[in-house]
C-alpha cells in the first residue's frame, strides 16, 4: 500500500480534467469523484464528453490537463493496462468480445491463465468461474461468443472486468441494446455489485433508468461538470434542465391534435414472409392506419418489427397477404414505386440505409429529388443549383448544426443525421410513413424537435407507423399501439388506457382479445 | 512401383515450399493483414539461400543468415503496414513485382550472369536417408530422402496445431485480427501481434525460398518460384483458418504439381500435364465456394445493425 493511499479517499477521483482534439474541446475542467458502493449516474447529451471522459479514466485517452486519483493516490493511465493495474474496468458501449473466441477465452483475453504463454482451457474454466459466481451469472464457458445474445454478451463483459480485479465499473449505456426486462436484471447485477463494495459508473441519457438505478448523478453538458447530484433530492426536471440548459423541456407526451375518425391510409391485411436473417418471419399480420394516427409497433428486439417496417417498405418479399396504401395495392411493387405511391421511410441503421455516412448533406438530401427525374433530365448534373438550393434551405428549416450542404455526414452528431434523414422524408409529403427506431443515438434535444415535425406530419394527415424498441417513445408519441412477439400481433391497446408493465408482459408473449 | 516412389517424393518435394509459405500466409491471415507477396518474398529467400551459401560454403549457415534477414525484411513490412498504414495488399503486390525485378538485377550486377546462377561453390542440403524406412515402397519416397526444411515444415505443421490450442500468442494474434479493440482494451497490443505475424510469414517464405535454391537444387534461377507463392496464398485460404486443412491442401497441390511433371507424354500431352495444379486449384475454389458458410458468426453490434 502506497502511504499516500487514504481509506476514507474516494475510490476514484477525476478532477480538473481537460481534454482537446485538435480546436475541438471535449472535456474542460470536468470533476468526478466515485465513493465504494455507489452507482454514479453520468448523464448528458450525446457530444457531452461522457465517453471521452471514461476513456481517460480507463487509459485510452490522456488528458491535456487535470488529475486522476485512485484512492487518493494520483495516478497517470497511459495505457488500459494502466488503468486494469488500478483495478478499473470498463464495458464499452460497442463490445469488446472476440466473435470467434469461446466465452472463457474472451473473458481471460490479456491475462490468460495456464502459465507464462500458454493458455489453459481447463484453467481458464476454473478461474472465470469465481466471477460468474459473484455476478451471479451462468454461462457455458466453451460457446461461441458471436453466437449469443446480447444481453449475455453484456454479462459476459461484466465478468470479464470482474475476473481482472476491477473495484470500479465503467459501464457506457449498458442499456442501450437491452429489452425492458434485462435492463432490470442488468440493474440488479450492478446494485450487486455496488453492495459488495464496488463504485460503478453508469453512463446513459435515459433519465428513468438513472433514477431507478443511481445513487448520485453527475451531469456533463458541453464537455463541462454542471454539477452533482443525490439521486434522492432531485427530480427528473432537474437534471434535464442541467443536461440541455433548458427548462422548458417536455418529457412527457408529444401534444398533438388526435384526428376523429379519419379514413385508412395503410391498411396490411394477413402479411406473411419468408424468415430474414436477422429477424423473425412476420405471421399473419394485419392492421390499419389512419390518416393523422401514429401506430405504435413495440416489442422486443427480434420479434418482427424490423421485418415488418422492411416489407412495408418493399425491401423484403411478402409470401401472403397484401399491402395498401391510400387504397392502392402495393404489395408487389418496388421500393420505387411505393414511395410513387406516397411511401416515405425513415431507416432503423441511419448509418448503413439512411444516408451516406462518407458523403456529405447535400449528397445525402439530393436523392428524393434525383429520384423525380424523368426522360433526359437523369442525364443532367445530380447535385444541381435547384437541389443545392432545396439542400440549404431544408437545413436551414430543421436547423441541422453542420459547416454547411458540403460537409460530411460522418461529422455531425446522430441527432443532426436524423434530421437530415427526417427532412428529406418529409419534404416528400409521404401519404405514409414508416419510422424504424427514430431516435436511436439522438440526444434529448432533437428528440423533441423530431417528435414535433412527426406531429405537424400528421397535423396534415400522413398515417404513421412508429416501430421502436424504447418503449417510452411509443408511450409518448402514438394513439394506439400493438405489441409484436415472434412475428405475430400479440397485442393491441389504445396508448392511453396502458402502462409499460401492461405492455411489457405482451412484449415476453402474453396474448389478449384484443389480438388481430 | 519405381513410378510411384518417383511421384510421392516428388510430391513431397513441391509439397515443402508450398506448404512453408502457407503456414507463414495463415498466421498473417489471423491478423486480416493477408500477405500476397508470398511469391516475392519466396524468390529472395532462394536467391539469398545461394548469395550466402557461396559465401559460407555451409548450406545450414546459409539457411540461418537467410532466415536472419527474412526476420529484419519481415519487421520492415511489418512496420509499413503498422505504423506507416501502407494498404498490405498493395505492399504484397509491390513485394512479388519488387522481387523478381531485384533478384534479377542483383544476380546481373553481382555475379553477372543472366538467367542462371550454378557454381560448385553452392553448397546444398543434405538428404536424409532414413534407414530400413527408405526401403520400404511407397513409404519410403514419402518420408526419406528429404532435406531437413521438409521435415521441419511438418513438425510446424504439429507445433502450430499445438499453438493455435494452448497459446497466448495464436489468441492475441487472432483477436487482433478479429477485434483489435477488444485486445488492446485488455492489455494486449494489436500493432506488436501484427508486426510478429509478418515477421514469421517472411521467414517461413525465406526457408520455402531457400528449399527451392538450395534444397531441391543447388543453384538460382530468374523466376525459379514460378508461381508456387500464389499457391501458397491459395492454400491459406482455402484452409479458412485449419491448419490441418492446410496441410492437406499444400498437399494436394504438391503432388498435382509433380503429376504435372512427372506423367509421362505418352500418358498425355506435357502442355495438359502442366495444367493440373492450377485445375486442381480451380475445381477447389468451385467447390469451397459451393460450401461457404453464408451464416458466419458475428457479433451483434450495438445501436447499429447491419444486416
Amino acid at each position: 500500500m502506497n502511504e499516500t493511499t487514504r481509506p476514507d479517499a474516494p475510490l476514484l477521483e477525476a478532477s480538473g480534467i481537460t481534454k482537446r482534439f485538435g480546436p475541438v474541446v471535449a472535456n474542460e475542467d470536468v470533476h468526478l469523484d466515485l465513493r465504494a458502493g455507489e452507482v454514479h449516474a453520468l448523464v448528458g447529451e450525446n457530444g457531452a464528453g461522457k465517453t471521452t471522459l471514461m476513456r481517460m479514466l480507463f487509459g485510452m485517452y490522456q488528458p491535456d490537463a487535470g488529475v486522476i486519483r485512485v484512492r487518493g493516490e494520483e495516478r497517470q493511465f497511459r495505457r488500459p493496462q494502466d488503468a486494469i493495474d488500478a483495478q478499473i474496468g470498463m464495458v464499452h458501449q460497442h463490445f469488446m468480445l472476440v466473435p470467434t473466441f469461446t466465452v472463457a477465452e474472451n473473458i481471460t483475453l490479456g491475462a490468460e491463465p495456464g502459465g507464462p504463454g500458454l493458455y489453459s482451457k481447463d484453467r481458464a474454466k476454473e478461474a472465470i468461474a469465481e466471477p460468474m459466481r459473484r455476478l451471479g451469472v451462468d454461462i457455458d464457458p466453451e460457446a461461441v461468443t458471436g453466437r449469443l445474445s446480447v444481453a449475455t454478451q453484456q454479462k459476459i463483459e461484466i465478468v470479464k472486468v470482474l475476473y481482472r480485479g476491477a473495484r470500479v465499473l465503467i459501464l457506457d449505456e449498458p442499456t442501450a441494446v437491452l429489452t425492458p426486462q434485462e435492463t432490470t436484471e442488468l440493474f440488479e447485477l450492478l446494485r450487486r455489485l455496488a453492495a459488495e463494495g464496488s463504485a460503478i459508473v453508469f453512463i446513459s441519457h435515459k433519465l428513468g433508468e438513472v433514477f431507478a438505478v443511481a445513487d448520485r448523478i453527475t451531469v456533463l453538458r458541453r464537455g463541462r461538470t454542471v454539477g452533482t447530484y443525490d439521486a434522492a433530492a432531485t427530480d427528473a426536471a432537474e437534471v434535464v434542465a442541467a443536461m440541455t440548459g433548458r427548462s422548458d423541456v417536455n418529457l412527457g407526451r408529444v401534444e398533438r391534435v388526435v384526428p376523429e375518425e379519419q379514413p385508412p391510409v395503410l391498411l396490411v391485411d394477413a402479411v406473411s414472409t419468408e424468415k430474414p436473417g436477422h429477424d423473425a418471419a412476420l405471421d399473419q399480420v394485419s392492421f390499419t392506419v389512419r390518416a393523422g394516427e401514429i401506430l405504435g409497433i413495440a416489442g422486443v428486439e427480434g420479434n418482427g418489427q424490423t421485418a415488418l417496417a422492411e416489407a412495408l417498405v418493399g425491401t423484403l418479399a411478402l409470401t401472403g397477404g397484401s399491402v395498401s396504401i391510400s387504397g392502392t395495392d402495393v404489395g408487389g411493387l418496388d421500393v420505387a414505386a411505393r414511395r410513387d405511391h406516397g411511401l416515405g421511410y425513415v431507416p432503423e441503421d441511419r448509418h448503413h440505409e439512411g444516408l451516406p455516412i462518407n458523403g456529405t448533406v447535400l449528397e445525402a438530401i439530393a436523392p428524393c429529388e434525383v429520384r423525380k427525374r424523368t426522360g433526359l433530365g437523369v442525364l443532367a448534373s445530380a447535385l444541381s443549383a435547384k437541389v443545392r438550393t432545396t439542400a440549404t434551405g431544408l437545413v436551414r428549416e430543421y436547423d441541422i448544426k453542420a459547416a454547411g450542404v458540403d460537409a460530411v455526414c460522418s461529422t455531425l452528431s446522430g441527432g443532426n443525421q436524423q434530421k437530415i434523414v427526417v427532412a428529406r422524408e418529409l419534404e416528400e409529403q409521404p401519404a405514409c410513413l414508416v419510422l424504424a427506431q427514430p431516435t436511436r443515438g439522438v440526444d434529448l434535444g432533437a428528440i423533441e424537435y423530431l417528435y414535433g415535425r412527426i406531429a405537424e406530419a400528421t397535423a396534415r394527415g400522413c398515417a404513421v407507423l412508429l416501430v421502436s424498441a424504447d418503449l417510452d417513445e411509443i408511450l409518448r408519441l402514438s394513439d394506439r399501439v400493438l405489441v409484436m412477439y415472434r412475428g405475430r400481433v400479440v397485442a393491441e391497446k389504445q396508448t392511453l388506457d396502458t402502462t409499460r408493465e401492461e405492455l411489457g408482459m405482451h412484449m415476453m408473449g402474453a396474448t389478449t382479445g384484443g389480438a388481430a | 512401383m519405381d513410378w510411384l516412389d518417383a511421384f510421392l517424393g516428388s510430391g513431397m518435394r513441391f509439397t515443402t515450399p508450398i506448404l512453408l509459405a502457407a503456414l507463414g500466409c495463415l498466421v498473417t491471415s489471423w491478423t486480416r493483414d493477408l500477405n500476397v507477396g508470398l511469391e516475392g518474398a519466396m524468390i529472395f529467400g532462394a536467391f539469398f539461400g545461394v548469395a550466402f551459401g557461396l559465401e559460407l560454403g555451409s548450406g545450414l549457415g546459409a539457411i540461418v543468415v537467410t532466415l536472419l534477414a527474412a526476420a529484419v525484411a519481415g519487421l520492415l513490412f511489418g512496420i509499413l503496414i503498422t505504423t506507416y498504414r501502407v494498404n498490405v495488399f498493395v505492399a504484397g503486390i509491390v513485394l512479388n513485382v519488387f522481387g523478381a525485378g531485384a533478384t534479377v538485377f542483383l544476380l546481373r550486377s553481382i555475379y553477372g550472369v543472366k538467367g542462371a546462377l550454378a557454381d560448385d561453390g553452392i553448397p546444398r542440403l543434405a538428404r536424409i536417408e532414413i534407414p530400413v524406412i527408405g526401403d520400404i515402397p511407397v513409404l519410403g519416397g514419402l518420408v526419406s530422402g528429404h532435406t531437413v526444411l521438409t521435415y521441419l515444415a511438418w513438425v510446424l505443421v504439429g507445433v502450430t496445431v499445438w499453438a493455435v490450442r494452448n497459446s497466448v500468442v495464436v489468441r492475441h494474434l487472432k483477436a487482433a485480427g478479429e477485434h483489435p479493440e477488444a485486445l488492446e482494451t485488455a492489455g494486449g497490443n494489436v500493432q506488436r501481434m501484427r508486426i510478429l505475424a509478418q515477421v514469421w510469414c517472411f521467414m517461413l517464405c525465406a526457408l520455402a525460398g531457400a528449399q527451392m535454391s538450395i534444397g531441391q537444387l543447388s543453384l538460382f534461377t530468374e523466376g525459379m518460384t514460378s508461381g508456387l507463392g500464389f499457391v501458397a496464398v491459395a492454400a491459406a485460404i482455402f484452409s479458412r483458418g485449419n491448419v490441418l486443412w492446410l496441410a492437406a491442401i499444400s498437399t494436394v497441390f504438391g503432388l498435382s504439381s509433380a503429376a504435372g511433371v512427372q506423367i509421362n507424354e505418352e500418358v498425355m500431352p506435357p502442355q495438359f500435364a502442366q495444367m493440373i495444379p492450377y485445375v486442381v486449384a480451380l475445381v477447389g475454389l468451385v467447390v469451397l465456394a459451393r460450401t461457404s458458410k453464408v451464416d458466419q458468426v458475428r457479433i451483434a453490434t450495438p445501436q447499429l445493425q447491419a444486416d
